[in-house]
């Protein structure tokens, strides 16, 4: 099967969310299968929501000045 | 032929945001997009074995249970690392203000009890039953010294003349002169050591674990109570219970012993993997930091100590040895290195010695003033954990020091 080429942005990027998420997943089962334990996996991934979160803060807080200007 | 041409239903015009929203995004942001989810996926499934830790365990705040559970699931080397760091950023500084008084340590804090045995050894003289040997006193390492330094007061109130456990405090490093070390002297005539274990560690499978606290009904011959060495996992070593291998015993590694009947040793393990016939139980931990008197060569960093904070970086540390009598000696002082701490024991008299925990949440010393668990107090006033600590069930396992069988208090 499969998937239709064309079509709209939307479905696009419902499709590509869905592909990241899937992706994420993967990683996330393959670190924990890899690391020495739940503790090391639960640590580096809550340093690095802390980092991505953060990330996502300070983006949205630059365009918002750029808005503002 | 004519036709019909299906007129497109009308669209609403797009405004400028919903054609941003609908714009490919950059790959970079995808990237970000899918760490982001491979992250709060890794966390959701670490939180199902964090939360029934942390919600689960007693007697621990829950900063300490996290450290414990992290350490517990592969992450022993994070929190090394980021303890030394912590460690290395609140270095304290030498020289500072000399101290004026000692804290006031055991029976003597509450009524004025102290043991006078200021010079030389308290070996008593005359005719009747043997001598009742009592340690000297410990000499001071800072002149001038303080009204008490180095004197050992009783531990319990209302003892008899032979008291079972003598408590002093010493400052214990020149460098250093505002420090205290706490050191506590238990009689081996008068006391036996039972290893108890806590509700997490030694970790299952385990027989007879027990309730993590000292039994109501040994209560009555309760004289001290200290903490039981690092977790297995950390050390690396061995354990023996009631007479059955719990974890394997390594060869070469310090080894407090319990023997039936209720004697005690501090020992160099060379029995390998096996159970001698009179051991009730062994925990081991690390290297000996003393032994037959003398400071073990190593005590600076390397493999052997495991892997724990450096053995440079000053911390709570605690150890217990033995005198040349057989008599057990714990120690315990904030910003000791395992140098500094051995030099402790050595100066109060140890001549075999195995460190035990290190940080302000895992050093505990309590003695019993009264009998039954009563009035219980921490070997130093600045001891982070309640003096309380044993009488309710704990994470950690423990020694426990009772009065034999028939001992007047």
């Amino acid at each position: 099967m499969r998937l239709p080429r064309n079509v709209s942005p939307a479905a696009a990027e419902r499709r590509a969310l869905l592909f990241d998420a899937l992706l994420g997943l993967l990683i996330g089962i393959s670190a924990i299968i890899v690391a020495a334990g739940i503790g090391v996996v639960g640590f580096i991934a809550l340093l690095g929501l802390l980092l991505v979160v953060l990330w996502y803060v300070i983006e949205g807080g630059l365009r918002r000045r750029q808005r503002r200007r | 032929m004519a036709t019909a041409t299906p007129t497109p239903p009308p669209t609403r015009p797009r405004s400028p945001r919903s054609h941003r929203r609908l714009r490919r995004l950059p790959l970079w942001r995808r990237a970000r997009r899918t760490v982001l989810i491979a992250c709060v996926f890794c966390l959701a499934v670490a939180a199902l074995s964090w939360l029934p830790a942390v919600t689960g365990s007693r007697n621990l705040s829950i900063t300490v249970a996290s450290v414990e559970w992290l350490r517990s699931h592969g992450g022993n080397p994070i929190a090394s690392q980021i303890e030394n760091w912590y460690y290395e950023l609140n270095e304290p500084e030498k020289g500072g203000p000399a101290l004026t008084s000692l804290p006031q340590v055991g029976g003597a804090a509450v009524e004025s009890g102290e043991k006078s045995n200021g010079e030389g050894e308290g070996e008593g003289e005359g005719e009747g039953p043997p001598p009742h040997y009592e340690p000297a006193a410990v000499k001071p390492l800072i002149q001038p010294k303080l009204p008490g330094e180095g004197v050992w007061k009783k531990a319990g109130a209302k003892v008899g003349p032979e008291p079972p456990a003598l408590l002093t405090t010493f400052r214990s490093d020149p460098e250093y002169p505002q420090f205290v070390a706490g050191v506590a002297w238990l009689d081996h005539t008068r006391t036996e050591l039972q290893y108890m274990p806590g509700l997490a560690e030694p970790p299952e499978p385990l027989e007879d674990r027990g309730s993590g606290e000292v039994p109501p009904e040994m209560r009555k011959r309760l004289v001290a109570t200290f903490n039981g060495g690092f977790p297995l996992e950390t050390s690396n070593a061995g354990l023996i219970y009631r007479g059955k291998i719990k974890e394997t015993m390594v060869n070469g590694i310090a080894t407090v012993v319990g023997y039936h009947g209720g004697g005690f040793n501090i020992v160099r393990w060379n029995h390998g993997n096996t159970v001698p016939k009179n051991v009730w139980f062994a925990k081991q931990n690390l290297p000996p930091i003393i032994y037959e008197g003398k400071l073990n060569p190593n005590l600076s960093d390397g493999p052997e100590w495991g892997e724990t904070v450096n053995n440079a970086t000053r911390v709570w540390r605690s150890g217990l040895g033995i005198d040349a009598h057989g008599n057990l000696m714990y120690a315990a002082a904030n910003y000791q290195t395992v140098e500094s701490l051995a030099k402790v024991l050595q100066r109060a008299g140890a001549v075999r010695a195995i460190e035990l925990d290190i940080n302000e949440d895992w050093t505990s010393f309590i003695s019993y003033r009264h009998p039954g668990g009563l009035d219980p107090s921490n070997l130093l006033p600045e001891m982070f954990r309640s003096p309380e600590r044993y009488l309710v069930p704990d994470e950690r396992d423990f020694f426990a020091v009772y009065l034999k069988p028939g001992q007047p208090w």
